[in-house]
């Protein structure tokens, strides 16, 4: 039902682009062959689309865990750019031999995605703050923490774009093999979400989270402790969202790079929301996502779509695809709200 | 005379395949108080959202003031006079008395609501009707009885002359439901013709002309109301011979709960309960009875740990006291969740595999499997949402899962409230047994007839004060129906 849905309201979604694509006189067959030439159409962009779906997975699984217990955070893209921090920071501060070292990298990348979920996770769970305003503000603090970091404390002077130093080789992810220019964070990526699966799905924790996520108030009475399982939520979201950004530093730029992330952490909100927070769908709708990202210069440059009307068609898509999941959730908010909660 | 309404063969099948009404035919006279009596799942408020336009039958035909018509709307109907009051209230708890009753049927000056005429129009009918409020009070500040008089008069207004009244007296206090009837009849006397749907019989036998019984979607009998009996009615609803339930002699135990000068706050900051003592025993009921919102829901929430005790104390013999709340699709089950995932909320730590942080959820299904055999649960698979259960189906899944808990102090807030007679007599026959178990059963009602019948002991609570304590034989209904009022005889 659920899987129907999706790619009902997907294809949907490329049909209200297409007709807007020919309402301002392209023709949809051009620029959707062109878009899907662009992410597919070499093995070189066939390996760029996979790539960019290794964060926007992480952030996804991030998104879907905390929307799973109805809580609307959408703090991914700070978290990311604050994963990309402290895991460059690992890289590039601490020696260890390589391999270990990596590990170290990415777990400290998560943990910094962590942190950046404690003071949200703190404040929504025990004083009920609106956890999406205060996502909306440590997303900014957490991208100007990240520009000062580019632009001056390990600004790398010699570099030709805004980035920092290298991070240590030892620290970085290497491709599945030579022929492969695709790093190892797709198979951990595609491993996490078979992992996060088995946790809503298969433990207590996933469980409590669903429930809690359903019903707060029936959860409570029953003696589910609401407070601590939205605080977890928090935790194990911040978690993935800090490892889309430290598999961007560590498997691909090697560096911190200014304003790296083009909206991963959104695509992200989108693909969770596409999936409907199910964590074994979130694959697939990031290949939608990655797709619009590495195909729409294909769109621009072959099928001559202007820049802005790219953005338009991919908005169009995308809000289109997540509308039966976003009403659900507000119908849901409004219930709840109804009785106090 | 001809029929005013006649409805002819109806049946409605619902979406999901739900059958509601199986051919009902069903005349309504001119002037008359017609009662539909019936348990719930009859069918009753089925065939009257039909009448009223809310939802269009599957088969069947129906004629008004002697047309054949065919709602498409509320609007429809309210056309030919008929408008029905629902259960759950329509009211904007924000709005004005006025603002709630015109809405929808504003009479327009300019771009704006000619509020002369209408209020005058409106003063009028409350008049009538024996309404004495500022029309300007938000309807959030009324009590409960007076808002079901804003809803007909919110009908009167839109010109019905056929009333339909769903369970109307189930919020009421008994004053409120004599005051009601007066209403009622008085409309009678104006020549308007009413529907009164219930499933209390003491009720249809008070108020009605007629009275048709509904039971599981077929007519099961007719009878004219001054020659009919109770038991006769009752064996009409239910089929089946209805005794009362018997309960070993009163042999109570040890204190189990004892409640001393307990304060609590409800949500608004104010105290709501307000220095109540008492003490509930192994082996008894003791019945906390009250027109709901007098502190019994916050009473409860501070005794089960729900919240905040401001003063006094709460003492429990036992360790853990299982709580069946007052609403079940709240406050009891996760409607979404599937059957056997509401019956381990709460005790789902139990059904680990080896003691990891995963399910066993064969474990879990077993259990499931186990506690609908024993407590009779009506489903057809356990993988389903529990939305889809009957009332009285959730409630046994509610009571099943506390029940597992093992615990030897009980409290059940409203437990039968929505249930068929067939559901409350199991619920309360648990309950007894429960007692005769040697449990502490602490039980909060709202319900007379409950509290008589299976009550050690009954407090009446009234302003979050226990004004009144004595055991159950000494109480009858009218010295409880009066104390609930808080007037102490």
């Amino acid at each position: 039902m659920d899987v129907i849905s999706s790619i009902t309201s997907v294809i949907a979604g490329f049909g209200l682009g297409a007709l807007l694509l020919y309402l301002t006189g392209y023709s949809p067959i051009v620029a959707y062959s062109a878009l899907f030439h662009g992410a597919f159409g070499t093995v070189e962009s066939i390996f760029d689309t996979l790539t960019a779906m290794i964060p926007i997975i992480f952030a996804g699984l991030s998104a879907a865990i905390v929307f799973k217990a109805s809580l609307f955070f959408i703090g991914m893209e700070g978290q990311l750019y604050i994963g990309a921090i402290t895991a460059f920071l690992a890289g590039y501060l601490i020696s260890a031999p390589s391999g270990v070292h990596t590990i170290i990298a990415l777990i400290v990348g998560g943990l910094g995605g962590v942190l950046w979920g404690l003071l949200p996770g703190y404040l929504r769970a025990y004083h009920g703050v609106n956890e999406t305003v205060l996502a909306i503000m440590l997303n900014w603090i957490a991208i100007y923490l990240s520009d000062y970091i580019v632009e001056y404390a390990f600004i790398d002077p010699y570099a030709t774009i805004a980035r920092t130093y290298k991070v240590k080789p030892s620290a970085i992810v290497p491709d599945i093999s030579r022929d492969i220019p695709l790093n190892y964070m797709f198979i951990v990526a595609v491993i996490s979400s078979f992992i996060i699966g088995l946790l809503m799905y298969k433990t207590t924790l996933g469980f409590e989270i669903r429930s809690v996520g359903l019903n707060p108030i029936a959860s409570r009475i029953a003696g589910i402790n609401v407070r601590k399982t939205y605080f977890k939520t928090f935790i194990i979201s911040g978690f993935l969202a800090g490892l889309a950004g430290a598999s961007m530093v560590l498997g691909v730029f090697g560096s911190l790079v200014y304003r790296f992330s083009p909206g991963y952490g959104w695509d992200g909100i989108t693909a969770a929301l596409i999936a409907k927070n199910n964590p074994f769908m979130i694959i697939p709708a990031s290949l939608l996502l990655a797709t619009l990202r590495t195909g729409s210069i294909g769109m621009m440059l072959v099928a001559g779509v202007s820049n802005e009307m790219v953005l338009v068609i991919q908005g169009i898509i995308l809000i289109v695809a997540a509308i039966p999941e976003v009403y659900r959730m507000i119908h849901r908010r409004i219930m709840l709200r109804r009785f106090r909660l | 005379m001809p029929p005013i309404v006649e409805m002819k063969n109806i049946v409605k099948v619902y979406p999901d395949g739900t059958v509601a009404l199986r051919g009902v035919s069903l005349t309504v006279m001119k002037g008359e108080i017609l009662g539909l009596l019936g348990e719930n799942g009859a069918g009753k408020t089925t065939l009257m959202k039909i009448l009223s336009g809310l939802i269009q039958p599957t088969r069947g035909e129906i004629y008004v003031k002697g047309r054949r018509v065919n709602f498409k709307s509320p609007r429809d109907a309210l056309n030919y006079g008929i408008g029905m009051v629902h259960q759950h209230f329509t009211l904007i708890p924000e709005f004005s008395i006025l603002e709630n009753v015109i809405l929808g049927f504003e009479k327009r000056k300019f771009l704006s609501i000619d509020w002369k005429e209408v209020s005058k129009k409106v003063q009028e009918l409350a008049r009538e009707l024996g309404l004495n409020v500022d029309l300007r009070t938000p309807v959030a500040k009324l009590p409960v009885g007076i808002r079901q008089k804003v809803e007909i008069l919110k009908m009167l207004y839109r010109g019905v002359d056929i009333l339909i009244l769903d369970e109307p007296t189930s919020v009421l206090t008994p004053l409120e439901v004599k005051s009601l009837f007066k209403m009622l009849r008085k409309f009678k006397e104006q020549g308007k013709t009413i529907i009164f749907i219930t499933h209390k019989i003491r009720e249809a036998l008070t108020i009605t002309d007629r009275i048709v019984v509904l039971r599981k979607g077929l007519v099961e009998g007719e009878v004219i109301t001054s020659k009919t009996t109770p038991s006769e009615l009752a064996r009409m609803m239910v089929k089946i011979a209805v005794t009362p339930i018997s309960k070993p002699p009163y042999n109570p135990g040890e204190p189990a709960l004892i409640v001393k000068d307990l304060w609590v706050r409800g949500d608004l900051g104010l105290y709501t309960v307000k220095g109540i003592n008492f003490k509930v025993h192994y082996g008894e009921i003791y019945g906390i009875v009250g027109v709901e919102g007098n502190g019994q829901k916050e009473l409860v929430e501070a005794l089960v740990g729900l919240r905040p005790i401001e003063r006094g104390k709460v003492i429990a013999k036992s360790k853990t006291i299982t709580y069946i709340p007052a609403d079940r699709t709240i406050e009891g089950l996760i409607l979404d969740m599937p059957v056997y995932e509401n019956t381990i909320l709460g005790i789902h730590g139990m059904f680990k595999k080896w003691k990891t942080i995963f399910m066993d959820y064969r474990k879990v299904i077993n259990h499931t499997n186990q506690l609908i055999k024993k407590y009779d649960i009506v489903v057809t698979d356990i993988k389903l949402p529990v939305k889809l259960l009957s009332g009285g189906n959730q409630q046994r899944v509610v009571i099943a899962r506390e029940l597992s808990k093992k615990a030897d102090i009980i409290v059940a807030v409203h437990p039968t409230r929505g249930l068929d007679i067939a559901a409350t007599r199991y619920v309360r026959k648990l309950l007894v047994d429960l007692r005769n178990q040697g449990k502490a059963v602490l039980l909060v009602t709202a319900d007379i007839d409950e509290a008589l019948e299976i009550c050690d002991r009954i407090g009446v609570i009234y302003e979050g004060k226990i004004i009144g304590e004595d055991m159950a034989c000494n109480f009858n209904e009218e010295r409880l129906g009066l104390l609930m009022g808080g007037v102490k005889a």
